[in-house]
């Protein structure tokens, strides 16, 4: 059952009117069940039986971790240790097995690739769906109860629900437990006529990108990705950006949907994403994609590491070495922290080298230089006399992070790293700007009628993010992000049918320009997969 | 489950509310009506069906393109009086023909049925290929038989898929025409005919000493016996009919064993591929490919059945009768459909006088130029047959431009650059002439708006009239089709 099918939507129908009918007591239940049932659905018995081994040792280390004759850094830490083996097993084994393959050549011993192959495939039997998912929220949720952040959630219920929310099960956020607490469980929710339509409205929006934008967009990348030896020069660089809008488009139509069904049932859930082709920065930039996944990396892993002996020790030798201004000169335990968490970012998106290096420690590095050369840049703008604060320099600021941003991407879509890397020696093999001009983009699988439509609909995705970035009421701050849909907020201040009218041309979009049916598979989305 | 609130409120909401779900619902069904492949492979019979005056068709044919290619509803009404319809739809498997009977009793109650049976020896698989999964189901109005002939007719995986059409259709945005979004008033008169034009000669299969069975599957056995028995308890008579074409042994062997089923509930039915003498088939020249007969054959085999049908079942003749005008309509669209094809047959063999003769007809529109150089004058036997066309001798002997209808001349020109139309409301027509001053030569042009058929569709096609002879370019004003042009130098 996925996300954009009759069925999903024939079970969310029927979960929405019990859930609404349901006591408050019985509303929290029955979204347990639905989530459970959801899971059962799109997972084999085993792997659900192994999820749920998962959530019980979770619940039962938990309440371990609080009690008062226990050892909570022993349990913490036994707890800790088998969540994250446990992750590594079922999502990166594969990875394990291919370096130690790799290794195992440099000495000359061959491998038994059969029973390599027969673990992988067991393995596979044995892993959950949503493994990248789940698991994340459980490890966030342990680590707050052992700091004592939060109270244990002594209801293994709410706690079961908690980790299985079913909306967010499909590819996230990846909540926190103090975000969700308060919405899941407690209050009453009523039906809201205006949360209803506002709810319906982003989940239309959301299939608009993902149907319309990211399904046309993938026709070109996957056509010179999968032939990139034919592609070389501009349609390389092309190619990569078209990638990082098909990304954008399917992962944030994603979660418009998702968090839309969630307005459905009244449990807001954090945004993931806010414009991120409006920053200046490539740091700005993944505070703004992703946004809980940075956030979750934030909390626990690099504040945590800074937190470390090892770390503690390293900040003394820095101070020791370049004085008490070492912070501004070159802040080593930083960059190091900074490191460690894009090396798991990389990582968390898969057991690939590609992976690690483009969404990983390539992110990290330029992060890194950047900030290190933030002085020979207020240097060159002295120099130059550039201001600051014209629109052109932000314009540059915004292209420069989009280059830097889709360079990095690049490799995410790529087979594998040297792969990746083949692709770029290939770009720069020939200079060869008329591909824009001389009707060559039509030969990469798009017409020139489903051209148009992909640039009409891309400037509909501009207007809309344009409206959304003066428009909105987004607030950043260190932990993310918290806000109200400004163009949405913008369209309920418009009169009935203005807005039912705007809803149902997009509708006829979708039905008409729409890529689903026969021989699409639309509902595979790309963050569906973790 | 409502949070407190007016009932002012609550009215409004539930009132907006309901104006949006009827406002999408609507228009998803009005998409889904313009997006559907209008294909005479199918579908436009079942919505032409519809539009039959209720109690109307006496002899209802069912089944593959083996019906609506051969089964010509003008011949049986131009020669027995006999209103029939073609309902069938392309490799239309038993189970499709389940339902369409089923469906198609609902608003009419034939005198007989006639069911092709050749799909199992054609196609014999249980579950087609979805262009004719399309054809064979989406016709139908949204209803239980609708229902049941997709169900039947999908794997299980894909039936929620092929549940609804859009998911199938929606693609097709990028060739809509005229005809999706406009209703047309004259299909009542349309009863499923789409006859094939080409010619290929063929051997005679010889079948008479096949006497084996072939296997049906189970589910085409199943759907057999649930046409017959429905048929039976509906007391309509069904005659089981294989069509003939270019059969093979194999394929003879699977009629057989439905023959033998037939038998079993005395049930009568005609074996078309052993009356190929009794129909007076010529192998040269009847059949359009191995599967199919051309409208020479196709004739010759509704003159039979047309025959057949009246001496055994007694069917009325319903000529004259103004409650069955659409039949009349439809056989002077055949005809004249036969005439365009006979036009067109002599334009491929350059037989100019035969053209010549059969450009006496008054559904024509005919530009006509004449350039100098042309010497045909000469020939008295074609000046003869340009005369009742409307052209007269003073015409011929300068060059000019002429539109001609009915035996009259409707515009004439002699100068160097003119410009003239016909607007009919379906279709548009320019014929003009301009001067190049670089080549110092005229030339001349008819424009039109493309075909009626969503299948020949291309914008507008622009024919260029040859500098010499004398040419014309044919315009079917019945049927809305343009016939091309034809010269002679």
């Amino acid at each position: 059952m996925t996300l954009i099918s009759v069925e999903f939507f024939a079970f969310f129908l029927i979960v929405l009117a019990v859930y609404y009918i349901l006591p408050a007591k019985l509303q929290w239940m029955w979204l347990l069940v639905a989530g459970f049932f959801f899971y059962y659905v799109n997972a084999s018995v085993l792997q659900c039986a192994v999820f749920l081994g998962f959530l019980v040792l979770n619940y039962l280390a938990s309440l371990r971790i609080t009690e008062d004759n226990s050892h909570p850094r022993a349990v913490f830490r036994l707890i800790l240790i088998f969540d994250v083996m446990f992750l590594a097993v079922m999502k990166y084994s594969g990875f394990f097995i291919d370096i130690w393959s790799w290794i195992a050549g440099l000495f000359s011993n061959n491998m038994d690739t059969a029973a390599a192959d027969g673990l992988l495939n067991l393995i596979g039997r044995l892993c959950p769906p949503r493994i990248s998912y789940f698991s994340l929220i459980v490890i966030g949720y342990m680590t707050d109860v052992y700091w004592g952040r939060i109270n244990v959630q002594k209801n293994p219920g709410k706690f079961a629900l908690f980790a299985s929310y079913f909306p967010q099960m499909t590819s996230g956020p990846i909540v926190q437990y103090e975000q969700m607490e308060g919405s899941l469980w407690g209050e009453r929710h009523y039906f809201s006529y205006i949360r209803f339509i506002s709810g319906l409205e982003r989940i239309i929006w959301g299939i608009f990108k993902k149907l319309v934008i990211s399904e046309r967009l993938a026709v070109m990348v996957n056509e010179i990705y999968d032939h990139y030896e034919i592609y070389p020069g501009f349609y390389i660089g092309f190619a990569a950006a078209c990638f990082a809008l098909q990304l954008y488009t399917d992962f944030s139509g994603l979660m418009d949907i998702v968090l839309g069904f969630s307005e459905l049932l009244g449990i807001p859930l954090p945004e993931n994403f806010n414009n991120p082709f409006y920053s200046t920065s490539l740091a700005q930039f993944w505070r703004r994609w992703h946004i809980t996944l940075g956030a979750w990396l934030k909390s626990y892993v690099f504040y945590a590491v800074q937190q470390t002996e090892a770390f503690r020790k390293l900040r003394k030798f820095c101070k020791n070495k370049f004085g008490r201004d070492y912070v501004r000169k070159c802040n080593i335990p930083q960059y190091l922290g900074l490191l460690i968490s894009w090396f798991l970012i990389g990582l968390w998106h898969g057991g690939g080298w590609n992976y690690i290096f483009g969404v990983g420690i390539y992110m990290g590095i330029v992060i890194i230089i950047s900030e290190l050369c933030q002085p020979i840049f207020a240097r060159l703008i002295l120099l130059f006399k550039i201001n600051t604060e014209a629109f052109s320099y932000t314009l540059f600021k915004r292209f420069r992070t989009f280059i830097l941003f889709i360079f990095g991407l690049s490799f995410f879509r790529a087979e594998s790293l040297s792969y990746g890397f083949k692709m770029w020696k290939n770009a720069f093999s020939v200079f060869n700007p008329w591909i824009f001009f001389d009707r060559s983009l039509y030969s990469l699988g798009l017409k020139e009628k489903e051209f148009f439509i992909l640039l009409f609909s891309l400037l509909l995705l501009l207007a809309v993010s344009m409206m959304e970035q003066r428009l909105s009421c987004l607030k950043e701050n260190s932990e993310g992000c918290e806000q109200m849909n400004g163009v949405r907020a913008f369209l309920f201040k418009q009169n009935y049918l203005f807005r039912l009218l705007v809803f149902i041309v997009l509708f006829i979009m979708i039905i008409c320009w729409g890529y689903y049916g026969t021989s699409y598979d639309a509902s595979d989305f790309i963050y569906g997969r973790f | 489950m409502f949070k407190r609130v007016s009932k002012k409120r609550f009215a409004e909401c539930f009132i907006r509310f309901i104006i949006a779900l009827a406002a999408f619902v609507s228009v998803y069904f009005v998409l889904d009506r313009i997006l559907l492949l209008k294909s005479e492979d199918g579908i436009v019979q079942m919505q032409a069906y519809y539009k039959q005056p209720a109690g109307s068709v006496d002899a209802l044919f069912v089944g593959s393109s083996h019906i609506f290619c051969h089964i010509n509803t003008g011949v049986l009404w131009d020669e027995y009086g006999i209103s029939g319809f073609d309902l069938a739809g392309a490799e239309q498997p038993f189970w499709n023909s389940y339902y369409y009977i089923r469906e198609a009793m609902k608003s009419q109650v034939p005198k007989v049925i006639i069911l092709d049976i050749t799909t199992p020896g054609i196609r014999p698989i249980d579950y087609q290929p979805e262009n004719w999964f399309i054809t064979n189901t989406y016709g139908i109005k949204r209803n239980n038989n609708r229902y049941g002939a997709i169900k039947a007719s999908s794997l299980p995986q894909s039936f929620g898929r092929l549940l609804i059409p859009l998911n199938s259709t929606h693609g097709r945005y990028v060739e809509l025409t005229e005809e999706d979004f406009i209703n047309y008033d004259d299909s009542a008169d349309y009863k499923g005919f789409d006859p094939r034009e080409t010619t290929v000669a063929f051997e005679r299969p010889d079948i008479s000493g096949v006497t084996e069975r072939g296997e049906l599957s189970e589910k085409e056995e199943k759907y057999l016996r649930m046409i017959i028995e429905y048929v039976k308890r509906e007391g309509v008579p069904l005659l089981l009919f294989s069509s003939p074409y270019i059969v093979t042994a194999e394929e003879q062997a699977k009629y057989n064993t439905i023959f033998d089923i037939a038998d079993e509930y005395g049930i009568p039915y005609l074996d078309g591929n052993k009356l190929y003498d009794e129909m007076g088939f010529d192998f040269e020249n009847d059949f359009a490919e191995v599967l199919h007969l051309n409208r020479s054959g196709n004739e010759k085999l509704s003159r039979y059945i047309g025959r057949f049908l009246k001496d055994n079942y007694g069917l009325p003749d319903h000529r004259g009768d103004p409650r069955y005008i659409s039949w009349n309509n439809d056989a002077a669209r055949q005809r004249q459909d036969t005439w365009d094809y006979k036009l067109k047959q002599a334009m491929a063999g350059e037989d100019a006088q035969e053209y010549l003769k059969l450009l006496d007809n008054s559904n024509y529109v005919i530009f006509c130029t004449v350039e100098p150089g042309y010497e045909g004058l000469s020939e008295k036997s074609l000046l003869f047959l340009l005369k009742p066309l409307g052209l007269s001798e003073e015409m011929l002997t300068s060059h000019g431009g002429f539109i001609l209808n009915k035996g009259n001349c409707i515009f004439t020109s002699y100068e160097l650059s003119f410009k003239a139309g016909i607007n009919d409301g379906n279709r548009k027509l320019l014929f003009y002439r301009q001067y190049d001053k670089d080549e110092d030569h005229a030339f001349t042009y008819v424009k039109s708006n493309g075909s009626f058929n969503y299948q020949n569709m291309t914008g507008y096609e622009t024919c260029t009239m040859p500098g010499s002879g004398i040419s014309f370019y044919v315009y079917d004003t019945l049927l809305d089709k343009t016939l091309g042009k034809y010269s002679i130098d």
